[in-house]
């Protein structure tokens, strides 16, 4: 098979051609070291490769494979991750040059549960400085594929460019208040935030301890559904993942969301009219249709304080970011970005009153979003508001809006999955992405109805012209 | 610095003076914060406590 069709095989396909022994893993992971050096000059969705190391773990599986060994669907499949999960001996920078030296001397637990599922780790993710808005500090600004004057989205930026390029099969990203879907929207593949407590965070980079996730980053539903259940699970370096059973995400996949009840927040996006680009509201309101072309119910449904969820979020956030690095600002101040440093400084002039008044509204919003679940079993709206921005446009600062993340962040608040999958491309050829968010531990649901939805509009089969 | 003394105050109060130049966005970021803390203040909240982020799936387990 010639490389240039190795890159953008589903994990599926792949996994399926290295247990027939008609690939072997040193092959593969040589195509994407190849595919890497060829772009990585171009898309810096790498900030640092490690070619060597994926090697040897090539080499280590497929001599696992020869003496009859399989360690599952992921054996010998070539991934990366985000540079804020910890990696014995290699680099974990944050995106920062505050940490741009920093070595670990152990491995995060989904990095070790990758590692153990057999994988080969390409290397570290290029990411937004310390998970927050703006560009790494220590290197250069992944780019879009789809047009590379234009952004990545963050702050899992390298991860939804080198999985929508083909440099990687998966990735793995984290979602404080959006950056795994909306990297996954912007770059056109697929990305899940787990519910809260669903994958440990033992070894990965805080930003906040009540709102951080770590999920998978993949082109298909079916091999994010794989790597999440490869990553998900109670872990005793971490008390708040859960202990509730990790199911068979594969197996559950359907196709079938007849009999579903699907709510849409129409009234919430009708009043606030210019929030959402028109190309993507368009094209959201038809992947709705679709979904209820297939059988799905779609009711209109109400969070009554929406509206609030970015005023909760942002403060408890930063000021939880700021506690995290106050010591390091101090001490190094000229090793942070000026970006970084403006949003999380704000974060030590909140009063516990402001912290404690944005925890209660969360409280408030768990618990109607949870009214809403009572009534529906998803809820679907756009993955971001506008597409990606061109990289010269793009101004931190506009992130201030408050309307800007409350129809995603309300999921990070609530702790609910949420996943984006692609469903169109706006008038310049951009992807736009569905958000389809469900109850607390119901990623089942949540990725088969994105599972139908990719079966009957295939997007998931277009890759950036790059 | 600022030209607004109450943000001064707070910026003395929390020892961030040593950041220089970096908090005139640290005010813009601050006072757009603000503003959308205040509103949440307005709110009447009753009957909401704070919950740890582990009740989210202590409930529910």
């Amino acid at each position: 098979m010639p490389s240039t069709e190795l890159h953008y095989l589903t994990i599926e396909e792949a996994s399926q051609l290295i247990h027939n022994r008609e690939l072997s893993s040193v092959e593969l992971t040589q195509a994407h070291i190849d595919r890497i050096d060829a772009l990585n000059d171009t898309l810096h969705a790498f900030l640092t490769p490690t070619p060597d190391h994926a090697l040897q773990q090539a080499q280590n599986a497929d001599r696992e494979l020869a003496d009859g060994n399989s360690r599952g669907p992921l054996h010998g499949i070539p991934i990366a991750l985000k540079d804020l999960c910890d990696t014995k001996g290699i680099r974990t920078t944050y995106g920062s040059l505050g940490f741009n030296d920093r070595i670990p001397d152990s491995d995060a637990t989904v990095t070790e549960r990758l590692r153990e599922a057999g994988t080969t780790m390409l290397g570290k993710l290029t990411m937004s400085e310390l998970a927050m808005m703006g560009p790494p500090s220590n290197g250069p600004e992944a780019r879009n594929p789809w047009n590379t004057a234009h952004a990545p989205a963050g702050s899992s930026s390298g991860s939804g460019v080198g999985v929508a390029a083909g440099l990687c099969f998966g990735a793995l990203g984290s979602d404080t208040g959006g950056s795994i879907r909306f990297p996954a929207s912007w770059n056109g593949i697929s990305g899940i935030l787990p519910s809260y407590g669903r994958v440990s965070r033992a070894g990965v980079m805080p930003l906040s301890w009540t709102m951080d996730n770590i999920g998978p980053m993949c082109r298909t539903v079916q091999d994010t559904a794989i790597m999440l259940e490869t990553i998900a699970g109670a872990d005793p370096r971490d008390p708040t993942a859960s202990h509730a059973p990790v199911p068979d995400y594969l197996s559950l996949l359907t196709g079938d969301v007849s009999g579903l009840k699907i709510g849409v927040l129409r009234s919430y996006f009708d009043s606030h009219p210019d929030v959402v680009q028109p190309d993507i509201r368009t094209a959201v309101d038809k992947a709705i249709l679709d979904l209820a072309e297939m059988g799905a119910q779609i009711v209109d449904v109400e969070i009554p304080h929406l509206e609030y969820t970015s005023s909760a979020g942002a403060p408890i956030y930063i000021a939880e970011g700021y506690n995290i690095f106050q010591k390091d600002f101090h001490d190094r101040p000229d090793r942070f970005g000026e970006i970084v440093k403006s949003f999380l400084l704000a974060g030590a002039l909140f009063t516990a009153s402001d912290y404690v008044q944005a925890q209660r509204m969360r409280s408030r919003l768990k618990r109607e979003v949870a009214e809403v679940f009572h009534e529906v079993d998803l809820i679907a709206g756009p993955a971001t508001l506008a597409t990606a921005v061109s990289l010269a446009d793009f101004d931190a600062m506009s992130l201030l809006d408050a309307t800007r993340g409350d129809s995603h962040v309300v999921f990070n608040l609530a702790g609910c999955p949420s996943i984006s999958v692609p469903c169109g491309f706006d008038s310049a050829g951009l992807p736009i992405g569905l958000q389809l968010a469900g109850r607390h531990l119901a990623e089942p649901t949540v990725l088969n109805a994105a599972y139908a939805y990719q079966q009957s509009n295939p997007l998931h089969l277009q890759h950036p012209p790059i | 610095m600022s030209s607004n003394p109450d943000f001064e105050a707070l910026v003395r109060s929390a020892g961030l003076e040593k950041f220089g130049d970096t908090l005139k966005l640290v005010e813009h970021v601050y006072t757009s914060y603000r503003q959308q803390l205040d509103t949440l203040h307005d709110i009447d909240l009753q009957g909401e406590e704070v919950q740890t982020a582990y009740q989210h799936f202590y409930d529910q387990d």
